[in-house]
């Protein structure tokens, strides 16, 4: 799997598992937290009917806040008038003087001395769960105190079944996602890839054809110069000869960029920066160029310092080639990273303009200058090497690039 | 100095075969490797340039019998220089790559003829280089764009990474392969220089 894909890849995934995750624990967040409030709507019954679940003549009233009746149905959960046969519960009341007196006692797992322990125990408490399926309920009453539990184990498994298959779920969506994605990804990427790969063929291919004949036109234009002397034509010819070799030059720069071969060692930026800038003031001055350099002092990474060095000159000399009134370039650190900034004058609108990194593309402002926009897209090779990223915008007539290293 | 040509455009082969006449070198021409072999055992010549896709007999089997022959060699690349053919086994004395002016081509013929007659030797702490012999450390072949970035280098003078990348990466790892601690590194405030690595 290449590069743009693995990082489509991911990225999708990633979005997938924090959307899955997050509607996934509002579910059952929601579920587990109305599980509580039906059980706690048992004991306010148990509560108003002092401490036991009587059978009613007629169905209870079912709660007005009930989100989850429906027409139809009838009454169902804690509203039902069957709960009367089916809820296990125990009520233990306690005197001023804490002498427990059993009320009810409704349970098979627990023996009834266990339910006054557990009662006791939750004396000091209001409400809440207890022994994991146990809903209990605190209560005052004729001078006394009332506890109420409630078993809750089959309504909760319900809840831990919801929960449980919402999880392998959860798995089993985004092990499938992970391999539509795959397969989507590589047929979207296949296109992109072709064209790279064109691209490339084609630059070569133009590299291969276009240099021999140059040279030739351009040493047959000088034996003819030899023979009757340079004239207006020859001249031109050598001009045109002279561009169009720098041209499948700068080309074939091209193959020699994308090398794999690294020399990794410790680039010191701020120093190889300085030295970039200091060797271009010459060219600044004679464009009555405003130079002004921000450079934090020894500042320096792990990397390629040859590929970064020619990335550095890529970026001044395109200051060079662009900035009419001022430039500027400014090197430091934020939040453990390397910032690199070069800001020059410009007549493009303001907005991102990263279009300037792809290859052969120049910008409104460049015609007429030399070059065939590889320059840009040579620093962006270089960035993404060394595990940076770049980026270009205008904003209120200023040209900004930034790395971030 | 006599010096063949072999390259298969006739067009180019004529109007350098004139060029390098007016600069009175005495120069010969071939269109495919078969007729080098053959003209390079019939006569003796002091150079050969060899184009990169010249047919018949790869470019790099003509090297390598010409290095037998001790005969200095240039290959005419349709590529631009890399790492790949800066660290090949067979390596010519020098590379160029199309498209080139004349000038840039007597030059690098020169600079090659020079070498190869010099006695001059190159050296930076345990680092040799065998200019003559286009050597370094006695094991391994350089190039003549090494041993002018070696030259450059030992002169104090700053090098320029835009064309030099190549050639830095390609001494470098070959000293790596011959177990040296010299690197050509990036020195603060002074550029790229021969430094002792301490790994």
């Amino acid at each position: 799997m290449n590069k743009a894909v693995r990082k489509f890849v991911l990225s999708a995934e990633g979005a997938i598992f924090v959307l899955l995750t997050v509607l996934l624990s509002v579910i059952n967040i929601v579920n587990f937290a109305m599980a509580g409030d039906d059980a706690d709507h048992v004991t306010q019954r148990i509560e108003e009917q002092q401490g036991m679940f009587h059978s009613n003549t007629k169905p209870p009233e079912p709660r007005k806040n009930n989100r989850f009746r429906f027409e139809g149905f009838g009454n169902m959960g804690p509203d039902s008038p069957e709960m009367d046969d089916s809820l296990r519960y125990f009520t233990i009341s306690f005197d001023k003087d804490n002498n427990a007196d059993t009320v009810v006692f409704k349970m098979s797992a627990i023996s009834e001395d266990e339910a006054v322990s557990w009662a006791e125990s939750l004396l000091s408490y209001q409400t809440g769960w207890t022994h994991v399926n146990y809903r209990y309920r605190v209560y005052e009453s004729d001078d006394k105190t009332f506890v109420t539990v409630i078993d809750q184990g089959r309504e909760l498994l319900a809840s831990y079944r919801i929960l449980v298959i919402s999880v392998s779920g959860g798995v089993i969506l985004l092990l499938l996602s992970l391999v539509i994605l795959i397969v989507t990804g590589r047929r979207i990427f296949r296109p992109i890839e072709e064209s790279d790969r064109k691209q490339k063929q084609f630059i070569s291919n133009v590299e291969q054809e276009f240099s021999v004949p140059l040279t030739v036109i351009n040493a047959n234009t000088e034996l003819i110069e030899r023979k009757y002397g340079p004239d207006e034509t020859t001249n031109t010819i050598n001009k045109q000869v002279r561009r169009m070799t720098a041209t499948v030059r700068d080309m074939s720069d091209l193959a020699v960029f994308e090398e794999k071969d690294k020399n990794i060692s410790t680039i010191r930026l701020s120093d190889m920066l300085s030295r970039v800038i200091d060797n271009r003031i010459a060219e600044f001055e004679k464009k009555n160029v405003n130079l002004t350099c921000e450079i934090d002092e020894d500042i320096s990474l792990e990397g390629d310092d040859n590929r970064m060095k020619r990335a550095l000159i890529e970026i001044a000399d395109n200051a060079v080639k662009f900035a009419s009134k001022e430039a500027l370039f400014s090197l430091h650190k934020h939040k453990n990273r390397i910032i690199l900034i070069q800001e020059n004058d410009t007549d493009l609108k303001d907005g991102s303009c990263d279009q300037v990194f792809d290859r052969f593309t120049m910008l409104e402002n460049s015609k007429g200058t030399d070059g065939i926009g590889l320059g840009l897209s040579y620093v962006k090779q270089t960035v993404l090497a060394h595990n940076g990223r770049v980026s270009a915008r205008v904003v209120k007539g200023r040209f900004i690039l930034q790395i971030a290293l | 100095m006599k010096i063949l040509i072999a390259d298969p455009d006739r067009d180019f082969l004529q109007s350098f075969k004139k060029h390098l006449e007016c600069c009175s070198y005495e120069i010969d021409t071939a269109f495919d490797g078969t007729q080098v072999i053959r003209k390079i055992t019939e006569t003796s010549f002091d150079m050969v340039l060899l184009g990169q896709n010249i047919p018949r007999v790869p470019w790099s089997e003509l090297v390598r019998q010409l290095n037998e022959k001790k005969i200095p060699s240039i290959v005419m690349l349709r590529e631009k220089v890399n790492s790949d053919l800066l660290r090949a086994r067979i390596l010519p004395n020098a590379y160029i790559s199309f498209p080139f002016f004349p000038n840039e081509l007597y030059d690098l013929v020169n600079q090659v003829a020079e070498k190869t007659d010099s006695d001059e030797k190159l050296s930076f702490g345990e680092v040799e280089v065998n200019v003559s012999g286009f050597i370094l450390m006695n094991k391994i072949r350089v190039t003549n764009g090494e041993i002018n970035i070696m030259k450059t280098l030992s002169q104090g003078k700053e090098i320029n990474p835009k064309r030099a990348g190549p050639f830095i990466n390609s001494i470098n790892n070959k000293l790596t392969d011959l177990g040296s601690k010299i690197r050509i590194k990036y020195v603060m405030k002074q550029g790229y220089r021969m430094v002792t690595v301490y790994e």
